[in-house]
């Protein structure tokens, strides 16, 4: 059964509308990921689950109970919802163990228990021990793990992140975004999670919905955004990918052809929003680039000159001059700057998009 | 669960109201006593008498009679003198303490920054008993020693300039060693290592690093010595010099009065406020581009003195010396005495000035003051901190304008605003005039500036996601107000509490033209009595106003750091 269950949520500010009509429901035990550019909504979104910001309009469930539409609103210590924020928002009046004691305190829970319920929220996050300690004495890390702590003591149903690792170096972000996941997972708990880091979405989410304008862009599986995109904002926007416009010419079986230049046609799949025909943008990720040093030109096959390269230990990354396009490929094997390659560009792979009129074209390089 | 909605909104609404009716209360009380004081300067007699008519002749007067124009340069010069000076004495001091290896500099940093709660009428009092004319005991001394009459008399420009230079030397030391010591090193060594020596390096880099905080300091220095009443009547009447402030305090006080002209020429005073504000944020303008002055940076560099290290302590202790020591003793010393006289001897010594303190009116007064700074300050703090909240908790025009209106009192003499607030509540039918909350109403305006600023800073430490942690927490937003807003907030408010404490007990720019008989406080009888000649019993008042400021800053130093606080801000 969907835990949260948000239905046409409309947030207003001024003229403006941060949130436009948004629906979306997420299942018990699913961690949902809202990802966009600062700005999208998804912060907006989050709070109003929450019950930190009023809807405009729209109805927002929590296990079948409406706790926000036009006429009820619940305000945020009634919802039973936990919350990570951005800021961690730690007290630092108070000490470690009397943060994550609060939630129990105000509920009126029975002193021993609170004392053990703290002790294995500690425990939970690794930080068995530091009760005594105040927040400012921590590191980031540890802060995060605290205001984690804070919010799983309590056990709630449905668990919100504002982007809880935002704040943290590249390293400890990687880390502890393994470990939220372990934890959330353990818990049972019900997730929303908010970031604008598109790595972190895949790595944590079993859904994701990529919002940009108040407005649900797309929804689904990292696999089904990273290998389906429907536009090419999420393509851009999750992962790396070279974008070659064109226009189709005919339809071949479930491919269509597709000419990217006077001389050049690529046979490409229409993405799920069915980009057959008219102006199209490929989408193709570097990594499904096959480059070698030898062959001869066939369908989806072109050579052209290696412009670029990076090497990045495990990979090479290079940029290849097809005839003035250019694509991204990646690979293990060695070239040379200025060596000629052939590329192929697997028509499993080429995704046909609807051609975005605000995007510019060539941003492969 | 409609019930819920129920109790939403009415607490909703109840913020808008209040935060409503608060800015409205502010913004008439701030605003009222200037308009009452721009129509009064074109009255021939106070707003609100019957005889009172339009006209143009106390404008005229202010700015062509010689009394008044006098007024005005001395105004200039002695806050140019001040300023400067101060500038000189707390530039040296603060170098010394963050970029020297002067032994003791930490420690005595504390000490110099004491001048700074302290109140120049009161240390204007123990240089009289230090250097007046034949009877100071400086004088007194050099005439004993050296056979020299008088060495320094504390009633001249030079006097005044002492009392009040070295008063604000603490203030400028304070900004030049918080601008001095969050200049990144980095930037001074860039220098030498580029060749420049460390005279080419102090003044190619880091003056015109230091520059907009010069120009700051110069401007509060300039117009709080401009404003200051106390010292320069204390000190100058004797000798027939006027600076505007004592102009209009002649003017008030001494008949026939004239209340017309004294707002008229407290309008010259406003100019010079206004000119220097406009002057610091043309040059704001012009420096913000190079934001170098940052929080974070290599550690300053730090000169090896040699042996002249010690001399370098030996400043800051002459400084402690000059600033506190010399004076505060003579006053202690000189509350035992019968009279101030070049000639000691036992005979002289009384506890009568003492025994004086415990009459009625000297009772009465101390219990005022300290109802006034103690209880008023309370309140004061609490009005501050809950404007600023609102201020803080909604970005609506309001809010912005009730900012720039906070910061208007700041820009106006104490005395001028006097005369406003005079005139605002005598013609008023409430029975406000002459009581007790006259004066807490005239504190409240006159501190709001400092007090909204100050209690911002505290608010900014508590963001609104603490709170919002609270609620998630499933605390109602009361308990999210008592358990996390509250507590937060405390330290700064106790902070902001003992400021006003400490300004409000050593008021008098605008008590002393608005008390009544009930409501005299220790500033006043302090005033009073040096009027009336009663020199040492002045001084005995005095010395227990000292004494409790002493108490007071040694208990907040303790409990909240408040030296350390001021010198790290």
């Amino acid at each position: 059964m969907s835990v949260i269950e948000v239905s046409n949520l409309v947030r207003q500010y001024g003229s403006k509308r941060a949130v436009d009509n948004l629906s979306f429901s997420v299942q018990e035990g699913e961690i949902l990921v809202i990802v966009g550019a600062s700005g999208c909504g998804k912060t907006t979104t989050l709070r109003s689950i929450a019950g930190l910001d009023v809807p405009t309009s729209g109805t927002i469930r929590l296990d079948g109970k409406t706790v926000a539409d036009g006429a009820v609103f619940l305000p945020p210590e009634r919802r039973g919802v936990g919350m990570v924020f951005q800021s961690y928002a730690l007290w630092p009046h108070k000490t470690i163990a009397e943060n994550i004691a609060y939630s129990q305190i105000v509920r009126g829970t029975p002193r021993a228990e609170i004392g053990t319920a703290v002790d294995n929220a500690l425990a939970l996050v690794g930080l068995s021990g530091m009760g005594d300690r105040y927040p400012a004495t921590l590191s980031g890390g540890q802060q995060q793990r605290v205001a984690l702590a804070r919010c799983a003591v309590s056990e709630p149903r449905v668990m919100l992140l504002d982007e809880p690792l935002s704040n943290l170096d590249s390293k400890l972000r990687e880390q502890m975004r393994d470990e939220l996941k372990v934890l959330i997972k353990k818990m049972r708990s019900t997730a929303v999670h908010i970031t604008h880091d598109q790595t972190e979405a895949m790595a944590l989410a079993d859904r994701i919905i990529v919002m940009r304008d108040g407005r649900i862009e797309q929804m689904g599986t990292g696999r089904d955004l990273y290998r389906r995109p429907v536009n090419r904002f999420v393509a851009d926007f999750i992962g790396v990918a070279t974008f070659l416009d064109g226009q189709v010419v005919e339809a071949a079986g479930d491919k269509v052809r597709v000419q990217v230049a006077p001389t050049l046609s690529l046979l490409a799949t229409p993405s799920v929003a069915a980009a057959g025909d008219g102006a199209v943008s490929l989408c193709i990720r570097p990594e499904s680039v096959v480059l070698s040093a030898t062959g001869s030109p066939a369908q989806n096959v072109v050579s052209g000159a290696i412009v670029a390269e990076t090497f990045l230990g495990d990979h090479i990354e290079y940029v290849v001059d097809v005839g003035g396009l250019k694509i991204k490929a990646r690979s293990q094997d060695d070239f040379t700057l200025g060596q000629t390659a052939f590329v192929l560009l697997p028509p499993d792979a080429v995704i046909s998009l609807p051609a975005a009129v605000q995007c510019q074209t060539g941003k492969a390089a | 669960m409609s019930l819920s909605r129920k109790s939403r909104t009415p607490v909703v609404d109840l913020e808008s109201v209040v935060s409503g009716v608060f800015y409205a209360l502010t913004a008439v009380l701030v605003i009222t006593p200037i308009v009452y004081l721009i129509y009064g300067s074109f009255l021939t007699d106070s707003p609100g008498a019957p005889s009172a008519q339009w006209t143009f002749a106390n404008w005229v007067r202010a700015y062509t009679d010689s009394t008044y124009l006098s007024a005005f340069f001395n105004t200039l010069t002695l806050s140019t003198t001040v300023a400067i000076l101060a500038m000189i004495m707390g530039a040296a001091m603060a170098w010394i303490v963050s970029r020297t290896n002067a032994p003791g500099r930490n420690k005595l940093a504390m000490l110099v920054i004491v001048p700074l709660m302290l109140s120049n009428l009161i240390t204007a009092v123990g240089w009289i008993a230090l250097a007046a004319p034949n009877a100071g005991f400086i004088n007194a001394a050099a005439n004993a020693l050296f056979g020299i009459r008088t060495v320094f008399n504390i009633y001249s420009f030079q006097g005044i300039v002492l009392v009040l230079a070295v008063d604000h030397a603490a203030f400028a030391f304070v900004a030049f060693y918080a601008a001095l010591r969050s200049i990144d090193g980095a930037l001074e060594e860039a220098s030498y290592t580029l060749g420049a020596g460390p005279v080419q390096t102090g003044l190619r880099m880091t003056l015109p690093l230091i520059f907009p905080t010069v120009a700051a300091t110069f401007l509060l220095i300039f117009v709080s010595t401009a404003e200051n009443f106390s010292v320069p009547t204390l000190l100058g009447s004797g000798f027939g010099y006027q600076t505007l402030p004592s102009r209009i305090y002649f003017d008030m006080t001494v008949e026939p009065s004239e209340p017309t002209m004294a707002a008229a020429s407290g309008m010259m005073l406003l100019w010079i406020a206004l000119a220097g504000t406009l002057w610091q944020r043309r040059i704001l303008a012009r420096t913000s581009q190079y934001v170098t002055i940052s929080g974070k940076g290599s550690r300053p560099r730090i000169t090896d003195l040699g042996p002249w290290k010690y001399v370098a302590t030996a400043c800051l202790v002459f400084y402690l010396v000059i600033g506190v020591i010399l004076p505060y003793s003579a006053l202690l010393f000189s509350s035992f005495l019968n009279f101030l006289t070049p000639r000691l001897s036992w005979k002289l010594f009384t506890f009568d000035n003492y025994l004086f303190l415990l009459r009625r009116e000297n009772v009465d007064a101390t219990i005022n003051s300290l109802l006034f700074s103690i209880g008023g300050g309370l309140l004061i703090t609490g009005l501050y901190v809950t404007l600023s909240y609102f201020i803080k908790r909604s970005a609506t025009g309001a809010s912005r304008l009730i900012e720039y209106v906070a910061m208007i009192p700041t820009a106006i003499p104490a005395v001028v605003l006097a005369v406003g607030i005079l005139w605002t509540f005598v013609g008023l039918p409430l029975p406000i005039y002459g009581t007790a909350a006259i004066l807490i109403i005239a504190y409240f305006i006159r501190y709001i500036g400092l007090g909204v600023r100050q209690s911002r800073t505290a608010l900014a430490q508590v963001s609104s996601e603490l709170t919002e942690a609270a609620r998630m927490s499933g605390a109602s937003p009361l308990r999210a107000f008592t358990d996390v807003t509250v507590p937060l907030v405390r330290p700064a408010a106790l902070a902001l509490w003992t400021l006003l404490f400490m300004s409000i007990f050593t008021e008098i720019s605008v008590t002393i033209l608005l008390y009544s008989y009930d409501t005299v406080t220790l500033p006043v009888r302090l005033w009073n009595d040096m009027s009336q000649g009663h020199q040492t019993r002045a001084i005995a008042v005095a010395v227990l106003q000292a004494s409790i400021m002493f108490v007071i800053i040694f208990a907040a130093d303790r409990k909240f750091g408040i030296l350390r606080n001021t010198l790290d801000r």
